[in-house]
């Protein structure tokens, strides 16, 4: 399947990162390394509240992240938002997933991936028209969401469209089609893509594949191309 | 290298002149600058392009918003600003060709003066949060 040899051609990204904090910290770096992602300390003459991290890609600059936040990002249950209803863009989240952008993370946790969804959802919900595919897996995994897929397909233009195995049977809601799958393959990967309407600087996409262990191998992308690529490839499976 | 008079040697009795200490704090009334200052006091040295990471990441955690382009913009007014400035007053030595600043050494009274500085920014980002 196309969309899943995208993530063999994207898990060569070499990632390195360096904490700068007061305190070094050995359990944290052990969770990067988990990631495959070379890890440096620093010490930073600064309050705890102010350590970050310096994310690099190929050796270039890929964007600077507060450790508290890279942390809770990646922790085994991900602090839960404040608000879970439309809109409520988090920027930190932001700046940490443009840092990680193209990187395949080899054992992220459900609850990292349900937080970079709901910042694609987000902008989406912002841009207001165009098409979004969603698969959850199962149609049961999608039974969650629908209060806040409610408010994105009523407060916007949005075609929308949820893929997943037929193990619930969704409400009918106005601008969300369901497509039931029986591809095991497909099954496996959630994913959720973003045409941005067409406007290049929009498009956004995740992919990841569920692996033996509960985790998700995966990454995210605002590579016009690849979110092209994952759309059409989504698109004509069914 | 054909330098200036070190103006730490002007530093006597351990104490610091009215001139020398208007000197260093119209120097140090720039946040970059000091951030530059506490992190080579901590290291010894650093690469142009490590402190350019660190103004970067550490204004960010300090909630500033920070746009797409900062990072070559903050390496070039580091590289063409702060960095001269902080030579001048010899509180850093910047090595042009190697792209590489150390801390200088300092006097007794201005390490005093730095640390105190530097207390009262850990104060200040502390009441802030």
């Amino acid at each position: 399947m196309p969309v899943r040899q995208l993530l063999d051609r994207f898990a060569g990204s070499a990632v390195t990162m360096t904490v700068y904090g007061s305190e070094p910290d050995p359990d944290f770096v052990d969770r990067l390394e988990s990631q495959r992602i070379a890890v440096d300390w620093q010490a930073l003459p600064a309050p705890d509240s102010e350590s970050f991290v310096v994310v690099r890609q190929a050796g270039q600059f890929a964007g600077a992240v507060r450790l508290d936040v890279l942390r809770g990002f990646l922790s085994e249950s991900p602090l839960q938002r404040r608000a879970r209803t439309l809109p409520d863009p988090d920027e930190d989240v932001q700046l940490l997933l443009s840092s990680l952008t193209n990187t395949v993370l080899p054992s992220l946790e459900r609850g990292s991936l349900l937080a970079t969804a709901h910042e694609f959802e987000d902008r989406a919900y912002r841009i207001g028209r165009g098409t979004l595919r969603v698969s959850f897996q199962s149609l049961s995994t999608f039974r969650a969401q629908v209060d806040r897929y409610r408010t994105l397909a009523a407060d916007t233009e949005l075609d929308i469209h949820i893929y997943g195995r037929d193990d619930w049977d969704p409400p009918a809601i106005p601008g969300v089609t369901v497509h039931t799958i029986s591809d095991d393959e497909f099954a496996r990967l959630w994913l959720l893509a973003f045409d941005g309407n067409g406007n290049a600087t929009d498009k956004c996409a995740l992919v990841a594949e569920e692996t033996d262990s509960g985790q998700y191998r995966g990454f995210w992308t605002y590579d016009p191309p690849a979110v092209d690529e994952i759309l059409a490839s989504v698109a004509t499976s069914f | 290298m054909d330098r200036h008079h070190n103006q730490e040697a002007t530093v006597t009795n351990n104490r610091l002149t009215a001139q020398r200490l208007d000197t260093l704090l119209d120097v140090l009334s720039s946040e970059p600058r000091r951030m530059v200052v506490a992190y080579l006091r901590e290291h010894g040295s650093a690469s142009v392009d490590e402190l350019t990471d660190v103004v970067v990441g550490w204004s960010q955690a300090r909630g500033e918003r920070v746009a797409d382009d900062t990072w070559e913009q903050t390496r070039t007014v580091l590289y063409h600003n702060h960095l001269p400035a902080l030579a001048a007053v010899d509180l850093v030595a910047y090595d042009v060709d190697e792209q590489t600043v150390e801390i200088a050494p300092l006097s007794s009274a201005t390490t005093e003066l730095l640390s105190t500085v530097q207390e009262l920014e850990h104060t200040l980002t502390d009441s802030a949060n």
